[in-house]
């Protein structure tokens, strides 16, 4: 794919605006039908993973990489600027167009729901963890959005047209829930929700709607709205059940050195290893929209409960 | 992409890796394949809205971030898959796997989760060592059993029994390292390995017998844990059997009225011979005490089988004598029992009728393996780390022996699970 401008100092915020006012022309949305959405509120997300197996051995710990070593989500190029790591399935997601353009320099995070399963390689996070993001961070030019995936079926080649401001991204979004017919208007079928899930083509297509936010070079963990952290329920000789929270001196160490951050605990399976995941994200995203706060996993797991899907 | 089902059956056929817990069991991401169904797709667990395609399961298989298993099975709603302490993988329930009577080991994970440099000096390996000491100095022996199961092929020569290098090295080694220890208490004391006198061969209620009464510590034959045994012994698990075999006459009434085929699978269930035979009012004979006959017993507790149609002798010439009694010429009758000893009995019988046989599911896949008193967790660290000790050895001969006892296995109808 061409490579569009410098993403950082070439996209002018004249030219993102009239891309926005061009997509609503299209589309005959009306501008201001979208004031009310959730998509204006709701956080943007990023999902890793705990272990990078080899084989038996942990060859790697992503989320300490992240929480602790760098102490941000990094863009690919920052990443492994210097290493010689030039395969694997993490480098294809997001190397094949998006370096091609220049986003490679810049730091993914979707107006969607936390998934660990990625459509494009196949790769999956197990267990994941899950960022919501401040939106604080959403400022031109360090910050800008695409309409869709550059590699989504439904991106325009080139993809000039594609970019937008992040305030007219999360507009975009809350215009497309309403009034694009295959969402229903309902804004949880734009943003990934387990009830429609079941269905394959949705499983399939859900990440080739969704808006993208790219943040320049990192997002530093201080500006991490909230952590989705995963526990599993390990199996006792005396047939209890024990509640362990992977790599629980990470949330410890975590809680210590960003004692703001809230931490929200999910139970994640070996068997349904992704939409556990899913199905938490989506109550937390519920829960924050209706009370604007984060739960607390043990005082609100009632509250909680009824904002699951 | 299948469209997700209630009834969709799936096998698990991959485990992800991942760090295990040194003292619960842990559960374990897999992927699965839709069974009865030629498609290449794989799903994560039981999430069937999507799929990963094949590619993308080689390219993690490449990465080692998951290990095809050696033994794919059936996994259903309610189940999981358990990664234990032992470096086992079960599948087994979600909510009590330990307690669960139908839990399956599927993996001996010794090459997978170990770490080869914790072998033998490691904390746990030192106390598994004392610990089996105090056990042996109470047991006063270490015995064994050569196994001879996977020798049918030769029968009815006699031959001696299949003792692979990788069984006989870990049985060196360990008993080299209860006789060093036990000198170190018991100056005078020397443990021997022993061999079960041959008429005890097969003879597994004698010999678990033995085993709880502690006058042989650990029996090296390859023993079938059904739900009768697994109440006294434990096994260090090396293989799985699915089937057994009915023998019948060749031209027999049962033949003929069952529509058994020589060599062909009779049902895909259990349920699915056990029903036929009652239907017809086939008479049914087992070995005593031997795996099928555990499973006719549970059958006939189920109902699934009339008490009257089952039969049990002790030993081949009255199995051979009932089967092919002539004054019975008429009735219908079939011999249940596994696939070694089918052999053996076509063999016996060969100068007097001509037999046949064909295999049949157990109700669930049996487990294989070396066996021990139950729950004697010093035993199984003990023997564990050895055998380890042997798979990890760079011998020829011991990798050729793998190989040899893996053929073997297949031969015989049982998959090992293994190192390779």
């Amino acid at each position: 794919m061409r490579r569009v401008v410098d993403l950082l100092t070439g996209l002018k915020k004249a030219r993102l605006r009239s891309n926005f006012a061009f997509w609503i022309g299209k589309e005959k949305y009306p501008d201001s039908a979208a004031r009310s959405s959730p998509a204006l509120r709701v956080p943007t997300t990023h999902t890793f993973g705990a272990w990078r197996m080899d084989g038996a051995r942990v060859a790697g710990r992503p989320y300490r990489e992240i929480l602790f070593d760098h102490g941000a989500l990094k863009s690919d190029y920052d990443r492994y600027r210097g290493s010689k790591r030039t395969s694997g399935p993490k480098l294809r997601r997001t190397m094949s167009d998006a370096r091609s353009v220049g986003l490679d320099r810049f730091v993914f995070a979707y107006l969607g729901v936390h998934d660990a399963y990625y459509a494009r390689s196949g790769t999956v996070d197990v267990p994941a963890f899950g960022v919501f993001i401040k939106r604080v961070g959403e400022k031109f030019p360090q910050c800008h959005t695409t309409r869709r995936d550059l590699n989504s079926r439904e991106a325009e080649r080139p993809p000039d047209r594609e970019f937008l401001l992040p305030e007219h991204g999360r507009h975009w979004a809350g215009l497309q829930a309403t009034h694009d017919p295959r969402h229903f208007g309902d804004f949880w079928h734009y943003w990934g929700s387990k009830k429609y899930l079941r269905r394959a083509s949705y499983a399939q297509d859900a990440w080739t709607w969704k808006v993208e936010f790219h943040f320049h070079r990192r997002v530093e963990v201080a500006n991490f709205d909230a952590l989705m952290w995963p526990y599993e329920l390990l199996a006792r000789s005396s047939g209890k059940k024990r509640r362990a929270i992977i790599e629980e001196p990470g949330l410890r160490e975590l809680q210590a050195r960003y004692p703001s951050c809230p931490v929200v605990l999910y139970q994640w399976s070996g068997s349904t290893p992704t939409i556990c995941l899913i199905r938490a994200s989506e109550a937390t995203a519920r829960f924050l929209l209706a009370t604007g706060k984060y739960p607390d996993t043990d005082k609100d797991a009632d509250a909680l409960k009824s904002h699951a899907p | 992409m299948p469209t997700p089902s209630k009834v969709m059956r799936l096998k698990a056929t991959h485990i992800f890796y991942r760090p295990k817990d040194p003292t619960d069991w842990t559960p374990v991401a897999f992927l699965t394949k839709r069974m009865g169904v030629a498609s290449d797709d794989f799903f994560l667990g039981f999430e069937t809205f999507r799929s990963l395609p094949v590619g993308q399961v080689k390219e993690l298989e490449r990465q080692r971030q998951v290990r095809r298993m050696n033994f794919p099975c059936e996994v259903a709603p309610g189940q999981a898959l358990w990664l234990t302490p032992e470096d086992e993988i079960v599948v087994a329930n979600q909510n009590d796997p330990i307690g669960d009577e139908n839990k399956l080991v599927l993996e001996t994970t010794a090459d997978l989760f170990m770490d080869p440099n914790l072998l033998g000096n490691g904390q746990g390996a030192a106390l598994a060592r004392s610990e089996a000491v105090k056990a042996s100095l109470k047991l006063g022996a270490f015995a064994y059993v050569f196994g001879d199961y996977l020798n049918y092929k030769r029968y009815p020569n006699k031959t001696p029994a299949f003792a692979p290098a990788w069984q006989k090295a870990a049985m060196q080694t360990s008993c080299a390292d209860l006789n060093q220890l036990v000198r170190s208490v018991n100056g005078a004391h020397r443990l021997k390995l022993e061999r079960l006198d041959e008429l005890d061969h097969h003879r597994y209620t004698h010999i678990q017998e033995l085993i709880l009464d502690g006058e042989i510590s650990v029996h090296w034959e390859m023993i079938f844990r059904t739900h009768v045994r697994n109440r006294a012994i434990d096994i260090i698990h090396l293989a799985n059997v699915k089937d057994l075999r009915l023998v019948y006459g060749l031209g027999s009434p049962a033949q003929e009225k069952l529509g058994l085929n020589p060599g062909k699978r009779f049902a895909k269930t259990f349920d699915g011979w056990i029903r036929p035979l009652r239907e017809t009012e086939t008479q049914v004979c087992a070995f005593t005490e031997q795996a099928p006959e555990h499973a006719l017993l549970k059958a006939s507790a189920k109902r699934k089988l009339p008490g009257e149609l089952r039969k049990q002798f002790a030993e081949m010439p009255e199995v051979t004598d009932w089967l092919t009694d002539p004054k019975h010429i008429q009735s219908r009758r079939v011999v249940a029992c596994d696939v070694g000893v089918a052999h053996k009995l076509v063999a016996a019988a060969k100068e007097r009728a001509p037999l046949a046989m064909s295999p049949v599911p157990y109700e669930n896949p049996l487990e294989v393996g070396v066996a021990f008193r139950k729950g004697d967790r010093a035993w199984r660290q003990f023997l564990v780390s050895h055998i380890r000790k042997s798979w990890g050895s760079k011998s020829e001969a011991i990798a050729e022996s793998l190989h040899e006892t893996r053929q073997r296995c297949a031969d015989v109808g049982m998959h090992w699970v293994g190192r390779n």
